[in-house]
This record gives structure tokens, C-alpha cells and sequence, in this order.
């Protein structure tokens, strides 16, 4: 056997126990009849809004000596010029045309809603430039059997207006980050476009169409990994800050101690003094590899402050910077989310909005602590029932819940969940958003029908 | 073959794959049950090899489950599940002067971790590996090679094993 694919097994660890306990479930699990489907929903409207916007965008953006037609936006025609860019026997050239073309409507698309406006005068000076360049090389062979034409009106226009879009974005930035590298800028706008372009419609139009997979691959390339982190101590300069821990598990210990004791903590320089010991953060963390020289040039740099304020008055600072990782390999990226304390809350108003959304899950009570804090008790019997004792299946039902928590009390930013008087789980809240589904028929635990009731 | 056997044939398996996307327990047991029950409630046409079948399932219920707001932004801390959850950095920690190849793979971030999940455990080529992630074959092939790169600084004469084995 492969010493890695051993190695990796013996990582696993003894499994005997978990097959016996997935047999027995599974066979359990199939005598039950107790499912059903959720209905899939497709915002049709938002799908033709966003057409409308990028066509009408692209065509703003182009040069009119190589003007193309409004439709272009997701123009087969255009598509299949991506692809043929790809070498004939390439499996992947469909995958990589697709997700080239995302790209492209991204950052169109972002340059938009930024109101970036080209230079036409440049890009038609670039565009020409580049078709010359390419009459003359090898390059022209590469196109197989493309229409040169096509290429040259198309392609290249969209491309250039692409870059020049892409650079204007970049050039904004800057003004907000001044010590930022240009290929960390253009990342930052690349991510904030696919991210932009996500919520407006994105999903829904890949959806409609043959580029359902490339959405799949935006969602499942994350480029930060958040966790729940708490401020232990700080000194002149840092805040040390704690992750997978409570409040509870820190008290009373120092800096050593801490040290000692927990694995993942690290200090995060101190570019804004508003945080105490005791606060609940989010910490974003990210690698990003680049030479000795240009990680040394990297200085600790904002890269945005959003201050919101919800309808209740509570304010929200999201922090974000980008600091030197401590082991010189890249640099290290820090979400820091505040948690800004709130003094009035309804602990009924919570169990009875819990309990209206919740079917089968009785909240007996909820206890307020600090304002944002949310002891929730739970009843027991449903919780330790045998569709409950499932990490999956929870995960849906938390998902339920932080949804039903964060759309009525944003205020509330952590809560805990207690069944018959014992820690279950905890939580914080987070940006809203839909609960996950499980779509796969029979797959719905019997619980789920909780929310929206 | 009945399904009997072939949950006696796969389970572990999957077991296995389920662990190194979840790196718990108890959510790889929940993963490989509803990977089951959907087989069994399915219509698996037995045109593909039915332990290839299960993998896809089994992966694309592991990212469904690592989507989950859940997953990304809340520390789960079951009472039932909190030893085992404790129990992987505290062990890795501990034995960090002899990690192992196995060890060191489950440290990676995701991007990093699953095409070499995928490629030493399921033993996919690179090409089928861009087929189930939806990547090009050179991102495949990047994110093998800086998965790698990160896992060099935590391996000693292991790293060798790696190296020598990567082609």
C-alpha cells in the first residue's frame, strides 16, 4: 500500500466502532417512511435584471470600433470563442471557458456597480497593440480553427475592457490600502467581484444555464477560513487572541499559561484600540505565498472598516487588515468582527419566536446574559432522540436556528444551546443567510420541518 | 449484491473519506449514514463502479456539510462530541516531532487537503480529481504541488516519502 494512503489511514483512527454504529442506523433509518422533498426556488427575475445590467454594461465599456451586440453578456457565440481558445483534445476546455467567462462578467459587472468608467481611447490603443502583436507571432496559430474575426471583435475588446476595468478597480483600492502589493490588490478586487456577482444573481443564471458546475467551484474555494476566537489579553502593541474557546475555559489565566494551554492563539497587532479582553471576534484566517522580499516590504494595513448600525441603534465594526504571518511564510489575514454589547433584549420574545418556528424542538426558556448572550433550554426528548444524536442532521437544524436568531434578534451575537440543563452547543450570529437545505430525496430528517413553520 | 453487503464491503472506506474531509468522528459516521440511506432510497444504475459512486456521495455530502454556516462559523461543542474534537490538536501537538505524512495532510486547509485526499486515498488520477473538484488539471496540479510546499516545514524523513511518491 501507498505509505501515504497508510499514513492517512492510520490518521483516521479505529473505526470499528463507527461502522457498527452506521450499520445499525442505516438500518434502522431505511424502515422509516417520514420524508419529503423541499421545493427548489429559482428567482427568475433577479436572473434577467442581471442580464440586462452586464449587457448593457459591456456594451457602455467597448470601444465602438469593436462594438458587439447587447446580448454578448452570455452570448454562445462568445462562450465558444473561450472555449476554442483551449487546445481542441483538452477535456477541461469547457471548465476553464466557464470559468474565464465568470470571471469576465465579475469583474464587468463590479466595475459597474463601482461606477468605473474606461478609458476607450486606451483600450482601443491596447486592443490594437495586441491584435498586431498577435498577426505577427505564432500566437495566431494557437486559434485552430476560430474565426480571427470573431476573435478580433470579440474576444479581445472584452478581454482588454476586462483589464483596463480590473486595473481602474485596482487603481481604487489602492486608495484604501496604499501599501498593498498590485497582485494582492487585484486579488482582493477578483474576490470582492465573484463575490459581488454571487449575490447578484450569479447562482441563478449558472443555474439556468450549462454553467451550473463553475458555481460550485466559487462556493467551495474559500480563501479565508473564519473561526470564533476570544480576546485573552493584550499588550501595547497586540491583543492576544484565543479561538475554540469561552470566556470560561480563559478566565483567570495568564499570558503563559494560555501559551501552554491552547494551541491556537495569536497575537494580532493592535491597528484599533476598541477591543477588550473578553470579546467575542471572528478571525479570518488565510495564507498567501510570496518571496522573502515582498513579504518583508508587507506592513500590518487596514483593508476595510464597515461600520453598520441595525435598526435597533446596535452598531457593528467589521475590521479587516492584513498583517506578516509570524513564521515569514505569507502573510496572514484577520477578520475581526466586534461584538458591540446591547442591554435590551426579550428573552420571552425569544422562546416564543423559537418555539412559533420550530416544530418538533421545545424551548423551555431563554436566559439573556450581557445583553448579547442567549442561554437556550432546550427540551430534551427531541434532542436526544435518535435523529438528533446526528452531527449532519444538526447542523441543518443550527442552521435553522441561527437563521430564525439572526433575522429576529441581531443583536443577540452568541448563544448557547443547553438540553436538560447541559451544554449542547454554541454559536455566535452571523450575516444572515439562508438556512442550508438538504435537497436529496429522503434525506430531510423528520425534525427539519422547523422553520419557517 | 444485497445491500447488506455492500455496506459491509464500503462502510469503512467511506468512514475513512468522510474523516479526512470533517476530521470528526462523529461527523463522518453521520456523513457515511445518510450516504446509505440515500443509496438505498436511490437508483444507482450500476453503469460506474459502485465504490467510486459512493465516494462522489460521500464527498459532495462532506462539502454540502462544510458549507453549513454551522460548520464555517460556530465551534460545536456537543459534550458527546467534545473529547474527540479535543482530542485531534491536542494529538497532533503532542507529536509533532514524529508527525506523520497522515497526520501533517489532515493540518491543511481544505483546497490543499482534498486533492491529496483525493489523489493518495481515492488513488484518482489528476484528471478525475478535476472532475470531481470542477477544476482545470493545472489547478489541480497547483494546489498538489502548494499543498506540498506546505507540508514540507512539518515532515522530517517522511517528507522524502512525499516527495518521492508525488509523480
Amino acid at each position: 500500500m501507498d505509505p501515504i494512503k497508510k499514513s492517512l489511514i492510520e490518521a483516521a483512527g479505529d473505526l470499528t466502532q463507527s461502522e457498527r454504529n452506521v450499520r445499525y442506523n442505516v438500518r434502522n433509518a431505511v424502515k422509516r417512511k417520514n420524508r419529503f422533498k423541499l421545493p427548489l426556488f429559482i428567482p427568475i427575475a433577479v436572473t434577467v435584471c442581471l442580464v440586462v445590467v452586464i449587457g448593457f454594461f459591456v456594451v457602455k465599456a467597448l470601444p465602438t470600433q469593436y462594438s458587439i451586440s447587447s446580448s454578448t453578456a452570455f452570448d454562445e457565440s462568445y462562450f465558444d470563442i473561450l472555449v476554442k481558445m483551449y487546445p481542441a483534445d483538452d477535456p477541461y476546455a469547457e471548465q476553464n471557458a466557464i470559468y474565464e467567462y465568470v470571471g469576465d462578467l465579475a469583474i464587468l459587472a463590479y466595475g459597474e456597480f463601482h461606477g468605473v468608467s474606461l478609458n476607450e481611447e486606451e483600450v482601443i490603443a491596447n486592443v490594437k497593440e495586441y491584435i498586431e502583436a498577435v498577426k505577427k507571432s505564432d500566437e495566431i496559430k494557437r486559434l485552430g480553427g476560430l474565426d480571427f474575426a470573431k476573435f478580433e471583435q470579440l474576444y479581445i475588446p472584452t478581454l482588454f475592457s476586462k483589464f483596463a476595468i480590473r486595473d481602474e478597480l485596482v487603481e481604487l483600492y489602492r486608495q484604501d490600502y496604499p501599501t498593498m502589493f498590485d497582485t494582492t490588490l487585484s486579488e482582493m478586487v477578483r474576490m470582492d467581484a465573484v463575490a459581488y456577482f454571487k449575490e447578484n444573481g450569479l447562482e441563478e443564471i449558472l443555474a439556468n444555464r450549462k454553467f451550473d458546475k463553475i458555481a460550485l467551484q466559487l462556493q467551495l474555494d474559500p480563501d479565508y477560513e473564519i473561526y470564533q476566537g476570544i480576546v485573552a489579553a493584550e499588550r501595547e502593541d497586540a491583543y492576544l487572541v484565543v479561538l475554540h474557546v469561552n470566556s470560561a475555559q480563559i478566565e483567570g489565566l495568564t499570558i503563559e499559561d494560555l501559551q501552554i494551554k491552547f494551541d491556537h492563539l495569536y497575537w494580532m497587532p493592535k491597528v484599533v484600540d476598541f477591543l477588550k479582553v473578553g470579546d467575542m471576534i471572528e478571525v479570518g484566517y488565510s495564507i498567501n505565498h510570496g518571496t522573502q522580499d515582498e513579504i518583508n516590504q508587507i506592513v500590518p494595513s487596514h483593508l476595510a472598516i464597515n461600520d453598520n448600525q441595525n435598526e435597533n441603534g446596535i452598531s457593528t465594526h467589521i475590521l479587516e487588515y492584513l498583517t506578516v504571518g509570524a513564521d515569514g511564510a505569507g502573510l496572514d489575514g484577520y477578520y475581526l468582527t466586534e461584538k458591540v454589547l446591547v442591554t435590551d433584549s426579550t428573552e420571552e420574545a425569544i422562546t416564543a419566536v423559537l418555539n412559533a418556528s420550530f416544530n418538533d424542538v421545545n424551548v423551555e426558556r431563554v436566559t439573556i446574559q450581557n445583553g448579547t448572550e442567549a442561554l437556550i433550554h432546550f427540551g430534551i426528548t427531541t434532542l436526544q432522540g435518535s435523529h438528533l444524536t446526528s452531527s449532519t442532521q444538526t447542523a441543518y437544524f443550527w442552521d435553522q436556528l441561527h437563521y430564525a436568531m439572526a433575522k429576529n434578534f441581531p443583536e443577540i451575537t452568541h448563544y448557547s444551546l443547553l438540553a436538560n440543563g447541559q451544554p449542547a452547543m454554541i454559536g455566535d450570529s452571523g450575516p444572515l443567510e439562508e438556512p442550508i437545505q438538504n435537497t436529496d430525496a429522503g434525506l430531510i430528517p423528520s425534525y427539519v420541518p422547523i422553520f419557517p413553520k | 449484491m444485497d445491500f447488506e453487503q455492500i455496506m459491509e464491503e464500503h462502510t469503512r472506506h467511506l468512514l475513512q473519506l468522510a474523516y479526512f474531509y470533517t476530521k470528526n468522528h462523529q461527523s463522518a459516521e453521520d456523513i457515511v449514514q445518510d450516504v446509505f440511506i440515500q443509496f438505498y432510497h436511490g437508483k444507482y444504475d450500476e453503469r460506474g463502479q459502485l465504490r467510486a459512486y459512493l465516494a462522489r456521495i460521500t464527498i459532495n455530502k462532506c462539502k454540502d456539510y462544510m458549507k453549513s454556516w454551522h460548520y464555517r462559523k460556530m465551534q460545536f461543542q456537543e459534550k458527546w462530541t467534545t473529547e474527540s474534537a479535543r482530542k485531534e490538536p491536542d494529538r497532533l501537538v503532542e507529536s509533532q516531532e514524529r508527525q506523520t505524512i497522515g497526520d501533517a495532510i489532515l493540518t491543511l486547509k481544505i483546497t490543499y487537503r482534498e486533492p491529496l485526499i483525493l489523489y493518495y486515498f481515492e488513488e484518482m488520477t489528476l484528471n478525475e480529481i478535476g472532475n470531481v473538484l470542477h477544476l482545470p488539471i493545472n489547478t489541480v496540479k497547483t494546489r498538489l504541488r502548494r499543498a506540498k510546499e506546505q507540508l514540507k516545514p512539518m515532515l522530517k524523513e517522511e517528507w522524502e516519502v512525499l516527495l518521492n511518491g508525488s509523480n
